[in-house]
C-alpha cells in the first residue's frame, strides 16, 4: 500500500488542490502512457465508433458515392418497409426459434459433461477424453460444416450408409427444411460442449473436499453427492452463465447458418444475419438492411432485458 | 461376520458400478466427438469406388494418397495456404501489439482519465454499428480487395484486451518503482520489465488470435475479389459449395488448371479439409494448456 503511494508521488506528484494545473501535470507525467494508447484509441474511434455513426444511413437513400453526409434523407421509410415486410418477420421468427432451441440444448449439455468428467479419477483417460472434447472448438466453422455435409451426403455419407444398412431410406438432410434446426443444434453441441465444460469443471474443482467427506460419512451415494454437494457448489456459476448466455436466444452463429443453409431450406434456416447478408452485401441495399438491423437490435435488447429479469427472479427464488 | 461384509461391500460394489457407467458414457461421448475427424481422414485416403459404395466407416479402404499427392501441386491451393499463414502471422503480431499497447497504460492506477477511457472501450462491447456500416467503412477506407480488410477491422478483441489488462494489474507496482529508482525510463520499464513478465499471457492470447485468423473466412468472402489473395478457408468454403451443387470439375473452383490431373472436386475437398485442420491438430497437444488457461481467465472475467 505504502509503495503504491510512493510511486504515485514520484510519477504523478502535484497537489490535488491546484485543480487544472495539477491535472495537466499528471497528464504530462504519464505522456508516455498516452503515447502508447494513441493507436488503440484511434482504432476504437475508427472501427467501433464510426460504424455506429454509419447507422445514420438507415434514414437515408444512401449512395456509396455521395457518402453518409451527402446522401438524401428519407426519414423512416426503410423502417416502415422492414416492419411491413413479411420476409423480415419470417427471418426474425426463425432467429428466435433457432436461438431458443440451441439454448435449451446447448446450455445444460456442458454442465452434464462436466459432471461426468468430474466423476472420473485423474489420469490418462480423463486427460484424453477432455482433450478430445475441446478439440472441435478450435476447428474452423468451414471445416466443421464441410465435415458434417460429407457425413450426411445422400450418396457417399456414412450416416446414410448406416440408414441403408438397417433398411431405411436415405435422407437428403441438407435440403430438408425440417432437418435444419436439429442439424444446427447437433453441430453446435459438438463444437461447444467440451469447451464450455471447462468453466464448470473449474468451478467444481474449487468445491471444498470436506463437503464430500462429510457426505460420505453420512452414507450419501455418488449420485446424492452430485445432487447435494456438486450441483449446489456450482450453482453460482450456472446462474452467471445463464445470465451471460441468455442473449444467445436472439443471436445465432451467423457463419454456421450461412454455410449450412441452402436456398431450399430458407423456410427454417434463414435468419436475420443471413437475410441482411443477402440483401445488404450481395444486393447492396445498405440503407434498408441497416434499418432492419436497428429494428432487430431494439427488439433483441427488449427480449434480453425481459428474460434477464425473469431469470433473476427465478434465480433468486428457486435456482437452488 | 457375514452381515458386516454385506453392509460394507454393497456400497462399494455400487460405487464401482457407478464408476464404470460414467467411464462408458464418457467414452461414448468422446468417441462421437472424435469420430467425424477420423471419418474425414479415412475418406480422404480411400479409393473413390469404395467411397461411392458407402463402405467407409472408420479406416480407409483402397488406400491411396493421390489427392495428397496433387494437393500441394495445385498453385491455387499452395498459394491460398501460404496466404493464410501470412495473414495469420501478420494479424497475430499486430493484434498482440495493439492489445498490449492498450492494456499496459490502462493497468496503471495513476493514469489520469483511465476510467473514461475504459468506459469508452467497454461501450463497444455492447453497442456496434453492425455488418453493413463496417462493410461500407472498409470500402471507404480503400481496404477493399486487400489483405488489410481481413486484419485491421478485427485487430482488437476487447475481451482479450481486458484479460491482458487484468494480468498487468497483477504485477506488483513495487517493480515499477524499483526500476524507476534504478534509472530506467518509461519506455524501458514497459519493454524490459513488464512485457517480459507478461510472456505467459502473451502466449495465450497469441494462440487465440492466431486460431481466429487461421479459421476466418467471412471477411475474405465479402472483401476479396482477387483469387490470388484468397485464404485457404475461403477456398475450402468455395469447394464445399461446389460439391453441394454437384460439381465434379476442379476448375469450377480453382479456374482452369492442368495440374489437377484426374482428381475431382469431391476428393480434393476431402483432402483440403484435412489439410486445413492439420495445423490445429498438430499444434494442439503442445499448446492445449495455454488454451485452457485462457478459458479459465475468461470465465473468471466473465
Amino acid at each position: 500500500m505504502a509503495s503504491t503511494t510512493d510511486v504515485e508521488l514520484t510519477l504523478a506528484s502535484g497537489g490535488r488542490g491546484r485543480g487544472r494545473s495539477a491535472a495537466w501535470k499528471k497528464i504530462k507525467r504519464s505522456r508516455f502512457l498516452y503515447l502508447l494508447l494513441l493507436a488503440p484509441v484511434l482504432w476504437y474511434v475508427v472501427f467501433a465508433y464510426l460504424p455506429m455513426v454509419g447507422v445514420l444511413i438507415a434514414f437515408q437513400d444512401f449512395s456509396l458515392y455521395k457518402g453518409v453526409f451527402h446522401s438524401d434523407w428519407t426519414g423512416f421509410d426503410h423502417f416502415k418497409r422492414a416492419l411491413t415486410d413479411a420476409g423480415f418477420w419470417a427471418v426474425f421468427r426463425n432467429t428466435i426459434i433457432l436461438g431458443t432451441v440451441t439454448f435449451v440444448f446447448g446450455f445444460p449439455a456442458p454442465i452434464l459433461l462436466a459432471l461426468l468428467f468430474n466423476e472420473l479419477r485423474d489420469g490418462l483417460f480423463k486427460k484424453a477424453v477432455q482433450t478430445i472434447s475441446y478439440l472441435p472448438y478450435f476447428v474452423s466453422v468451414v471445416a466443421i460444416v464441410n465435415i458434417a455435409m460429407i457425413m450426411l451426403s445422400p450418396s457417399t455419407g456414412v450416416v446414410n450408409g448406416f440408414l441403408k444398412l438397417i433398411g431405411l431410406h436415405e435422407i437428403y438432410f441438407i435440403i430438408e427444411p425440417g432437418w435444419f434446426r436439429p442439424l444446427y443444434v447437433l453441430i453446435n453441441l459438438w463444437v461447444g460442449t467440451g469447451w464450455t465444460s471447462i468453466i464448470y469443471l473449474a468451478a467444481m474443482s474449487s468445491i471444498d473436499t470436506q463437503l464430500y467427506d462429510a457426505a460420505k460419512v453420512d452414507g450419501a451415494s455418488r449420485l446424492r453427492q452430485i445432487r447435494h454437494v456438486t450441483l449446489p457448489g456450482i450453482a453460482p456459476t450456472i446462474t452467471i452463465l445463464l445470465l451471460i448466455s441468455l442473449p444467445s436466444i436472439v443471436a445465432t452463429n451467423f457463419e454456421m447458418v450461412l454455410l449450412l443453409q441452402q436456398p431450399i431450406t430458407y423456410s427454417t434456416s434463414d435468419v436475420v444475419g443471413t437475410y441482411i447478408y443477402r440483401h445488404g452485401i450481395l444486393n447492396s441495399e445498405f440503407d434498408y438492411t441497416t434499418a432492419a438491423t436497428v429494428i432487430f437490435s431494439i427488439i433483441s435488447l427488449a427480449i434480453i432485458f425481459a428474460s434477464n429479469r425473469i431469470a433473476r427472479k427465478f434465480g433468486e427464488t428457486s435456482l437452488w | 461376520m457375514v452381515r458386516v461384509r454385506t453392509t460394507s461391500d454393497s456400497p462399494r460394489v455400487r460405487a464401482e458400478a457407478f464408476d464404470w457407467i460414467v467411464r462408458v458414457l464418457v467414452l461414448l461421448i468422446s468417441a462421437a466427438m472424435l469420430y467425424p475427424f477420423l471419418y474425414i481422414l479415412a475418406v480422404s485416403l480411400s479409393a473413390s469406388d469404395e467411397i461411392h459404395g458407402m463402405n467407409i466407416t472408420v479406416y480407409p479402404k483402397g488406400l491411396n494418397f493421390d489427392v495428397y499427392h496433387y494437393i500441394f501441386r495445385l498453385p491455387q491451393i499452395y498459394r491460398a495456404y501460404f496466404n493464410s499463414i501470412l495473414y495469420t502471422t501478420i494479424g497475430t503480431v499486430l493484434s498482440i501489439a495493439m492489445t498490449m499497447l492498450c492494456a499496459y497504460p490502462l493497468s496503471k492506477p495513476w493514469l489520469y482519465g483511465k476510467g473514461s477511457i475504459v468506459m469508452f472501450i467497454v461501450v463497444t462491447m455492447f453497442v456496434s454499428g453492425g455488418t453493413i456500416p463496417m462493410f461500407i467503412l472498409v470500402k471507404m477506407l480503400h481496404m477493399y480487395d486487400s489483405m488489410w480488410a481481413l486484419i485491421v477491422p478485427g485487430l482488437m478483441n476487447t475481451f482479450y484486451m481486458f484479460i491482458a489488462l487484468a494480468f498487468f494489474k497483477g504485477i506488483p507496482l513495487d517493480l515499477e518503482e524499483a526500476s524507476y529508482i534504478d534509472g530506467a525510463g518509461d519506455a524501458n520499464i514497459f519493454t524490459r520489465v513488464f512485457l517480459p513478465l507478461a510472456k505467459p499471457i502473451t502466449a495465450t492470447l497469441s494462440l487465440f488470435y492466431a486460431v481466429g485468423y487461421w479459421n476466418s473466412w467471412f471477411p475474405a468472402a465479402i472483401f476479396l475479389i482477387d483469387k490470388d489473395k484468397y485464404p485457404i478457408q475461403l477456398l475450402l468454403r468455395n469447394m464445399m459449395v461446389g460439391v453441394a451443387k454437384g460439381q465434379l470439375s476442379v476448375s469450377v473452383v480453382l479456374g482452369e488448371t492442368s495440374a489437377a490431373g484426374a482428381i475431382n472436386l469431391q476428393s480434393l475437398n476431402y483432402a483440403l479439409v484435412v489439410a486445413v485442420i492439420l495445423p490445429i491438430i498438430l499444434l494442439y497437444p503442445f499448446v492445449q494448456k495455454y488454451f485452457i488457461k485462457g478459458a479459465m481467465i475468461g470465465s473468471l472475467k466473465g
